[in-house]
């Protein structure tokens, strides 16, 4: 019982700091949110909060990390070579930057760099399970959660299936490597098989809910059984106020511009 | 209202409802699989949605989108999560369309896909323009610059980019959701609530104007 409330404390915990993070994106300039990125790097390796959750999670967050630094450079290129604002900062082989569009790149890049990470630590610190586990906690209907954990199961399985069809399609003769028009209507072909075996494990897995009594008015909750009290840590409830403050602050200076 | 939505949501879930729009869910986030697989130059990344939409109905297809979105983002694809406004209107349109019965016939299916791509190109062309500078890192990244270059502003260039991709993806994707519906059995199709949606009601089914037992 513990141990779930202090779970549950833990992801809310983690939630509002990413909310915090997602205000700070939003409202701050590129330099403050270079900083804020960094920062972030920093908590994640140090912050127990924030920390992977397993070797697996840290490495799919580099990955992540990597990926939208790529893309922050860019959009600040892209930018910097389209948006024919301000100076010229720098010419590469006869093409000039300016440098007007290398800060709206910077800005919007940065701001998604950290977005990209803030959401990159909370599902790499929380298993999807658990997540999913949180949301049932908090109030969230027992279908959703439920259609959640349901379509974790078919992501993992729906990948084989596919590559066993296609590979037997294939070899019955389906031209998979014909023009493009032809390749639509294959995709058709492909997706038919899948799509009747789905709904032949959906037609059993509806089953069982229903004799379980899933769509039943008097069906017990879940927080009936377990008794989890809906409250906001202090570490929660402090993100939430300075996330307040920022939104307050940035209100006031664009009310006085 | 809330009472409301509560009750259709019931009736959409019902059932086969709840296990296949999770495996919407899914389809949604494996169908690039295929596509990368057969080298069709499209993300095709809705044909759950619009499917869950069609068989089940408008509120369980919202969820789908929004639940593709959610895990998409946390299995690497973090931008997706800013996009489930888009994911909500396309939810919302095709099952409000094919509660018209405009998935019974081909030619209402592709003006419906003409028309959820305009209105997609719409709804995304904010996001992708202000929180992503209209790089997505896709092919279309091109088409953008394309626009950009000659003149044109960042958010008008966005909405032009997706004005010429967005119809033919949907488009496509409605055809093929309207090519699945209809090659299922009809033992199937009448397990799912939006089932009628497919299929018309029988003459022998509609009560006879003139008997007077029918209530």
């Amino acid at each position: 019982m513990s141990n779930l409330l202090n779970q549950i404390q833990l992801i809310g915990d983690r939630l509002s700091f990413v909310l915090l993070v997602v205000v700070c994106a939003f409202v701050f300039p590129w330099e403050a949110n270079l900083c804020v990125f960094l920062l972030l790097l920093i908590l994640q390796t140090t912050s127990s909060l924030l920390r992977p959750s397993s070797a697996k999670a840290g490495l799919l967050f580099r990955r992540f990390v990597r990926y939208f630094l790529l893309l922050t450079l860019l959009m600040v290129a892209v930018n910097a070579l389209l948006l024919r604002e301000g100076k010229i900062i720098a010419e590469v082989f006869g093409v000039s930057l300016f440098q007007g569009g290398a800060i709206f790149g910077l800005t919007t890049g940065l701001r998604l760099l950290v977005l990209a990470t803030a959401l990159g630590i909370l599902f790499g610190s929380t298993p999807l399970a658990e997540f999913a586990d949180y949301l049932g906690n908090v109030g969230l209907p027992s279908s959703v959660v439920l259609t959640l954990l349901l379509s974790l199961y078919f992501v993992e399985t729906l990948p084989h299936r596919i590559s066993r069809i296609f590979t037997a399609q294939e070899a019955r003769g389906v031209p998979v490597r014909s023009n493009l028009f032809a390749r639509i209507r294959v995709f058709s072909i492909l997706l038919m098989p899948l799509m009747l075996s789905s709904i032949i494990e959906s037609i059993d897995r509806g089953m069982s809910l229903e004799l379980r009594g899933f769509h039943s008015e008097s069906r017990i909750s879940r927080e009936g059984l377990v008794g989890v009290r809906r409250t906001i840590s202090r570490r929660s409830a402090f993100f939430l106020l300075l996330a307040s403050a920022v939104i307050t602050l940035r209100l006031a200076l664009w009310l006085t511009q | 209202m809330r009472g409301w939505i509560r009750d259709q949501f019931r009736r959409e879930i019902a059932g086969i409802g709840l296990p296949f729009l999770a495996f919407g869910v899914a389809l949604n986030l494996t169908l690039g699989q295929l596509t990368t697989a057969l080298k069709i130059p499209m993300y095709l990344d809705s044909v759950g949605t619009i499917l869950v939409a069609v068989l089940c109905g408008p509120l369980s297809a919202m969820l789908t989108g929004s639940l593709a979105n959610t895990l998409g983002s946390a299995l690497g694809s973090p931008g997706m999560i800013f996009f489930i406004p888009v994911v909500l209107v396309i939810g919302a349109f095709t099952g409000f369309i094919a509660s018209r019965g405009w998935f019974r016939v081909w030619y209402l299916v592709l003006l419906g896909g003409i028309l959820q791509g305009l209105l997609a190109a719409l709804v995304s062309a904010p996001i992708s323009a202000y929180l992503f500078g209209g790089v997505m890192m896709a092919g279309t990244d091109f088409l953008v610059m394309y626009f950009r270059s000659i003149g044109h502003s960042l958010l008008e260039s966005v909405l032009y980019q997706g004005f010429a991709s967005d119809p033919i993806d949907k488009t496509v994707s409605y055809l093929i959701a309207f090519f699945i519906v209809h090659n299922l059995p009809g033992s199937i199709l009448a397990r799912f609530y939006g089932g009628r949606n497919i299929t018309r009601p029988a003459i022998d089914e509609q009560p006879p104007e003139s008997d007077p037992t029918h209530r």
